[in-house]
């Protein structure tokens, strides 16, 4: 369903894999080229665009970020870096950062995603491999040989 | 509990992000991230924004520092970019083997022993390959270079075998094995491969030395594609020039091969000869002659104390020179016959120090050449 504003902005509706819905600015909406392709294609005429690989949750962060992206103009760059650096942090941790940047690639939002990007590339920096699998579950599925081979591999003369 | 499994786009946009000191450690995470870290494609996501300056030489530069070695690149030559630290200083003692396509080969001394550790390693990326490890004390000559036709980079060893033998093996980044040459003509491949770990030239698919035979000097090259050696014409030297092996030596030039001179009368001036078509013995012509006064008054004695390393578009010249007590990395402006220090922060080497210098560029060419994003061959 499609309405317009008073100031005769027109509306979308975006529902999430849960069934919330968010009725919001086709120009916030359009920060995502995903659903300005839908909205292209004539996707939002008939009722709302369904995400479902995007929670009601996540779904809701996405379009904080995408509200503050449409209003803001280059010259208020500093206060925009100023208010990314504050809404990473309010994500918490990896977990919810690893949702917001799974959303941020499904929905093509190229500014969320380096942005999320970033930020747990500066989370993993410092860790020990061990410590990062924990963090995404991830296998080590190296034979003990093998990661004995790239281990001495990584002894790099400069460490 | 969200699900975390991690799709592979997600996990090279966020290694992307990482600075290069952790791509080497999370290479050891698990099989997909590793190959993921050393892809070309990878370092290609890695660069959108700042891609790399192809086809622009760039100057490295490997010398003793106060509390070991270390390998600066010091930009390029015709100016605008600072110097910069390429790896962090180490004790190990480190020679630069070649550089080709933004990979550079480097022995890395073990220890005491003479043993080195052969890494090939991208600069521009930080990844790199270690290959097997080398006895220097065996090692006749180095070189590293391009095989165009395989499309493959490849390391040349020649060693000692026996009193007059001599062994040379390759090794293919793509294949990941070292392999021997059979040698067609045993006697003359001999008297072919240079003695004293010299490091071949790289140029047209050929590394290129200077050896003496039967008191003559000539120059002579390994074609990496079909593994044999041959001559290359030498040029007619021009009256006042001696053409004795310390007096002359072989360098290359941008993309061509160059010998340098000392003149007979005066040690201080220098000549330069360029060949300008490949192979073609009537093509050597006169490039520049060098004859700055500045070092006048240090003793020059042989070619080998001078060097052209690499030619800018700017006309400028890098010349490693040896002058008395000093080691410089000169900028020598060809245009306007003027010269200028090149060497990091300006700081002169004493000769008893080493430092060695040689051109290189940036590229995202991958030490693992044959190494897909999902499959990690060990």
């Amino acid at each position: 369903m499609s309405i317009t504003t008073e100031n005769n902005e027109k509306m979308i509706t975006l529902m999430s894999s849960d069934g919330e819905e968010f009725v919001v600015e086709e120009a916030v909406a359009a920060q995502s080229q995903t659903i300005k392709h839908l909205i292209e294609d004539g996707c939002s005429t008939e009722g709302s665009i369904p995400l479902p690989n995007v929670t009601g949750r996540v779904l809701s962060e996405v379009i904080q970020y995408c509200k503050k992206h449409s209003s803001s103009d280059d010259k208020e760059e500093k206060e925009l870096e100023a208010w990314d650096a504050e809404f990473v942090k309010a994500a918490d941790d990896h977990v919810a950062l690893t949702d917001l940047m799974m959303a941020a690639n499904f929905l093509d939002i190229k500014g969320l995603l380096d942005l999320v990007a970033q930020t747990l590339a500066n989370m993993i920096t410092g860790k020990s491999p061990e410590e990062v699998r924990r963090m995404w579950n991830i296998k080590n599925d190296f034979t003990p040989e093998e990661a004995e081979k790239v281990r001495k591999e990584n002894q790099w003369a400069f460490e | 509990m969200a699900n975390l499994t991690l799709p592979s786009v997600i996990v090279e946009e966020i290694l992307a992000m990482l600075p290069n000191k952790s791509i080497h450690r999370f290479r050891q995470l698990s099989k997909s991230w590793s190959s993921i870290l050393v892809s070309s494609e990878f370092h290609k996501l890695r660069t959108k924004s700042s891609p790399p300056a192809t086809n622009i030489q760039k100057i490295l530069q490997c010398s003793a520092v106060n509390d070991g070695y270390a390998i600066q690149s010091l930009g390029c030559l015709d100016g605008g970019e600072d110097p910069i630290w390429l790896c962090f200083p180490t004790e190990k003692y480190m020679r630069l083997l070649g550089s080709c396509n933004g990979l550079v080969c480097v022995a890395v001394r073990h220890n005491q022993s003479g043993v080195d550790q052969i890494v090939v390693w991208n600069p521009f990326t930080g990844i790199y390959r270690k290959l097997q490890d080398i006895n220097d004390c065996r090692v006749c000559a180095y070189g590293f270079g391009y095989d165009s036709e395989a499309d493959d980079y490849k390391v040349f060893i020649a060693t000692k075998a026996g009193p007059d033998g001599v062994k040379v093996e390759i090794f293919s980044l793509t294949t990941g094995f070292w392999k021997e040459v059979e040698t067609t003509d045993p006697g003359k491949d001999v008297e072919y491969i240079p003695d004293g770990h010299e490091v071949g030239l790289f140029l047209n698919g050929a590394l290129h030395w200077q050896v003496l035979i039967g008191g003559k000097t000539k120059i002579i090259a390994f074609d990496l594609a079909n593994k044999k050696f041959y001559d290359v014409p030498p040029p007619v030297l021009p009256d006042g020039y001696c053409d004795k092996v310390g007096n002359r030596g072989l360098g290359v030039v941008g993309e061509h091969l160059c010998i340098y001179l000392v003149s007979k009368s005066n040690d201080v001036v220098r000549a330069v000869f360029v060949m300008k078509e490949y192979c073609n013995g009537e093509s050597w012509v006169s490039f520049f002659f060098y004859s700055s006064s500045r070092y006048a008054n240090g003793f020059v004695y042989s070619a080998s104390d001078f060097k052209p390393q690499a030619v800018s578009d700017g006309g400028y010249i890098m010349i490693l020179l040896f002058s008395g007590e000093v080691q410089h990395i000169l900028k020598w402006d060809s245009l306007n016959e003027g010269d200028a220090y090149l060497n990091f922060k300006e700081k002169k080497m004493k000769s008893s120090e080493y430092q060695m210098a040689m051109p290189y560029t940036e590229a995202l060419t991958s030490p693992y050449p044959s190494l897909e994003i999902k499959q990690l061959q060990l």
